[in-house]
């Protein structure tokens, strides 16, 4: 680890940048810099404004205040092409590649026209810069073929082609094992000791600790200060980053489930990104499921929901689950509401009583005959219990605010008689202070009748107030669980940052 | 947080005028082109002149009606044309003139109409198919079998005498094709608005993968809007081949475009979901009276082309989900003035 000294010179600043979306204010005058040959860390919660600041630090965002300087450059218009020039280089997190490309072609892609080979010297060249970068891929491979670990390393040696002065890694290492991430960690170091200016992004604090010369913490999207790694550990790191101030309360929880009361018990499920799980959830109780984000929650949920299949089984009240479909999942009692609600939940266009109904239209409408009545007094009682705000059941779900959209999608489970399992994905996203708590506390209510629920949320704050158990998961599975006295925001935020990997994970 | 707002009252009204403005236009449309014929072609309104104008909207309406239910699971139809030209000609290739073979006709008019949509709706529904490739490709192939088949048994023939005296039948004063028409459009309009199967036929349309994970079964309903769209316009031909007797090589042309500029101008959604039979059927009406009058006021054949695709693309621009939004936009603030989401630190990828 080289300690730069300050006569190095500074490759990326941001100077004071603000942003906001919409009501959400991500960043309030945060202040970064990067200098030539360091490895600078920026770690923060989940939307604690991480990617925000990479986006405008990368040209992808305009900030509403504040100044960015690229390699000297003061930037001007804010383009990603802009930046680029200036010489800075991204890997995203999300994958930048064209997957039914090959991984010569990809890289070919990513360097700047004037420094493009003929195409017909392509796969000499690239094979070429993946020995460069010590990277032992076949370049004649489709992108799509290649493991999750492969395409994140290729990310990397594509920013770094075009020869960056500073390089932006956005959690590099999600995808990756320990073996993987040394290999990343070395090739960083390695351009780090060339005089590139590294970004590292990344939650996982080990890890941070570990490469990293320097320390940025982000709160709310407030700057917590920068520290040098060396005077660092992951205790004072995590009391940085936690304590956002308790917006909300929690409905109380009863006491806790009969322990002998399971229903859904979870053994060696494996999906495309997680496996494998063994999980055990009770009649009544509340489970949260945290990790950071791209962990195989999703895939996982989604897996019990019948939306993807997995292998190893799962069974829900004694009974083996099927989960080939979501129709098969709801059969057996199995109830997804989907993060995406506007894509996969509810159906915008469509009024408030076709959203609320459209599960249990077989018991409204006998012989195939709606009974408006009927229904329209069903969804007015749904609509007064779980308190939606709107003007009539008529109205298209689409003009509702986004708390109300959502308790719109709660109302299925609610109407439904043989639902056993909720799984609710990020439940109050997008959700105003005020109807989180109606929200909670349905689903409070949903589990004293017997339900058992698994809440995915990115939020340790209201894990730790809405649940009875929290489980977390790292790598695709679950690496530690916490109930009863423990079940904090901190004690759950060390556990997402400690990142402890366990083997063995596919 | 205030417990709940009423359902009733002026917000309800508001509410209730946001759902009905993307079908209004078509509505006030009408009633202004009446006005504007009224003035200048007075004779488009005479009785002569509805006694052409009933029957021909109710032709466009039916086949109109098929391209809506298409449009519901956010598709499109061009294989009318084609459907119409083979079935007509096999009105008159099987009845061969002979009123006892018209229902045998008449039905294998209908069967082709439904094993043309079986195939779209397996290509579009089942296999993926772009809906515009695959019903321009069908109706093509349709309409060069229906053109083969023609050479042989339509020359000079006419459709059964039973079907073309039905079809000028009066009841109650008005056209058995404007009655027939009339009770189908209510029929859809019914079965959409108090049926479970409508219901979920309008979710499906309006985001299938929101109702795949309900548990619902998208395929089938995809095929079956096309299977039920190729009847229709097997039903359209019938009734065209009882109203024009015989069958010339532009029977069915003009139901291309014209199914479709009803559809849209009644307010549908083309992102699928919603749509309205009966503003479709008035829809229908609305552009059958405009091409009477625009033939009154003596415009060229040309000309009226120009005004009638001019009239579409209006009709669109007023219609349907610009309207909703736009009125969606106004009324919002006033109507939901809660903080959008303080919240949403936890988004994860802010």
């Amino acid at each position: 680890m080289s300690i730069p000294g300050p006569e190095r010179p500074v490759v990326l600043a941001l100077g004071g940048v603000s942003k906001a979306f919409g009501a959400v204010q991500a960043l309030r005058d945060v202040s970064f810099d990067c200098r030539a040959g360091e490895v600078h860390a920026l770690v923060g919660e989940n939307g604690s404004g991480k990617s925000t600041l990479l986006g405008i630090a990368s040209g992808f965002l305009a900030p509403d205040g504040g100044a960015v300087e690229i390699g000297g450059h003061r930037r001007r218009r804010g383009s990603p092409a802009e930046a680029r020039r200036f010489g800075l280089g991204i890997a995203y997190q999300a994958y930048s590649h064209v997957l039914d490309l090959s991984v010569g072609e990809n890289l070919y892609l990513a360097v700047p026209q004037e420094e493009q080979p003929r195409f017909g010297r392509m796969e000499e060249w690239a094979s070429a810069r993946l020995e460069e970068f010590k990277l032992e891929l076949p370049v004649s491979a489709r992108v799509r073929a290649l493991s999750l670990v492969q395409r994140q390393l290729l990310e990397v040696v594509k920013a770094l082609l075009a020869k960056p002065k500073v390089l932006l890694l956005d959690e590099p290492t999600t995808a990756l094992g320990p073996k993987e991430v040394e290999q990343l960690h070395e090739l960083v170091l390695q351009r780090s000791r060339a005089g590139v200016g590294i970004v590292y992004v990344s939650h996982r604090l080990p890890e941070v600790l570990g490469i990293a010369d320097r320390v940025t913490v982000l709160r709310d999207g407030v700057g917590q200060g920068t520290f040098d790694a060396a005077g660092m550990s992951e205790e004072s790191l995590v009391a940085l980053m936690i304590g956002r101030p308790l917006q909300h309360a929690f409905p109380e929880r009863n006491g806790g489930a009969r322990p002998s009361d399971v229903l859904l018990a979870v053994s060696g499920l494996r999906g495309e990104r997680f496996g494998p799980i063994d999980l055990v959830v009770k009649k009544g109780e509340i489970l949260g499921l945290a990790g950071a984000e791209g962990n195989g929650q999703v895939q996982f949920l989604r897996a019990l929901a019948g939306v993807e299949r997995p292998t190893g089984t799962a069974s829900c009240n004694g009974k083996e689950l099927d989960n080939k479909s979501p129709l098969a999942a709801l059969r057996a009692g199995v109830v997804l509401l989907s993060g995406d609600r506007t894509g996969e939940s509810l159906f915008p266009v469509l009024s408030v009583r076709a959203n609320t109904t459209v599960q249990v239209l077989r018991r409204l409408a006998p012989w195939g005959f709606l009974r408006r009545g009927r229904e329209r007094r069903t969804v007015t009682e749904m609509v007064r219990r779980l308190r939606i705000r709107m003007a009539s059941v008529e109205q298209p779900v689409q003009s509702l605010s986004g708390g109300n959209q959502q308790k719109v999608s709660l109302t299925r489970p609610f109407l439904r008689g043989d639902v056993r399992v909720i799984l609710a994905e990020e439940p109050t996203q997008g959700v105003d202070v005020g109807a989180r708590f109606d929200i909670y506390e349905a689903l409070r209510a949903k589990a004293d009748e017997g339900v058992a629920i698994i809440v995915k949320s990115s939020d340790p704050l209201e894990l730790a107030g809405l649940c009875d158990r929290v489980v977390v998961m790292s790598r695709g599975t679950i690496v530690d669980e916490i109930q009863g006295a423990d079940l904090g925001e901190r004690r759950i935020v060390e556990a997402i940052v400690g990142g402890r990997v366990m083997q063995g994970t596919a | 947080m205030s417990a709940f707002t009423p359902t009733v009252g002026r917000a309800g009204l508001v509410a209730n005028a946001i759902v009905a403005a993307r079908f209004l236009p078509i509505w006030i449309a009408t009633g202004a082109l009446a006005i504007v014929s009224a003035i200048i072609a007075p004779d488009a309104l005479q009785s002569t002149s509805w006694a052409f104008v009933l029957p021909y909207m109710t032709i466009l309406a039916v086949a109109a009606l098929g391209q809506m239910l298409v449009v519901m699971q956010a598709g499109i139809d061009l294989s009318t044309p084609g459907v119409m030209f083979f079935g007509g000609t096999l009105l008159v290739g099987v009845g061969a003139g002979s009123n006892g073979r018209l229902a045998g006709a008449v039905i294998a008019c209908l069967a082709l109409g439904a094993g043309v949509g079986l195939a779209n709706g397996v290509l579009i529904g089942v296999l993926r198919l772009n809906p515009l490739i695959v019903t321009l490709a069908t109706g093509q192939i349709v309409l060069a079998w229906g053109v083969k088949y023609s050479r042989g048994v339509v020359e000079g023939g006419n459709v059964p005498e039973a079907l073309s005296s039905w079809a000028e039948r009066k009841p109650l004063g008005i056209s058995a094709v404007f009655w027939t028409g009339a009770a189908l459009t209510l029929l859809v309009a019914l079965v959409l608005r108090y049926t479970a199967v409508g219901r979920r036929f309008q979710a499906v349309g309006a985001n299938p993968r929101a109702a795949w994970m309900a548990g619902m079964h998208v395929r089938t309903h995809v095929v079956f809007a096309y299977v039920a769209a190729g009847v229709l316009y097997a039903l359209a031909a019938v009734l065209l081949a009882g109203v024009r007797i015989s069958i010339d090589p532009a029977f069915g042309a003009e139901y291309l475009l014209a199914p479709i500029a009803a559809v849209v101008i009644a307010g549908a959604s083309l992102a699928g979901g919603l749509a309205s039979a009966t503003s479709t059927w008035l829809a229908a009406l609305a552009l059958t009276l405009l091409t009477q009058m625009l033939r009154i006021l003596g415009l060229s054949t040309a000309m009226q082309f120009i005004v009638f695709g001019a009239a579409i693309l209006v009709g669109m621009l007023v219609s349907g989900d610009r309207v909703a939004a736009l009125l969606g936009r106004v009324l919002r603030p006033a109507e939901a003035p809660s903080r959008p989401a303080a919240a949403q630190t936890n988004t994860g990828a802010t």
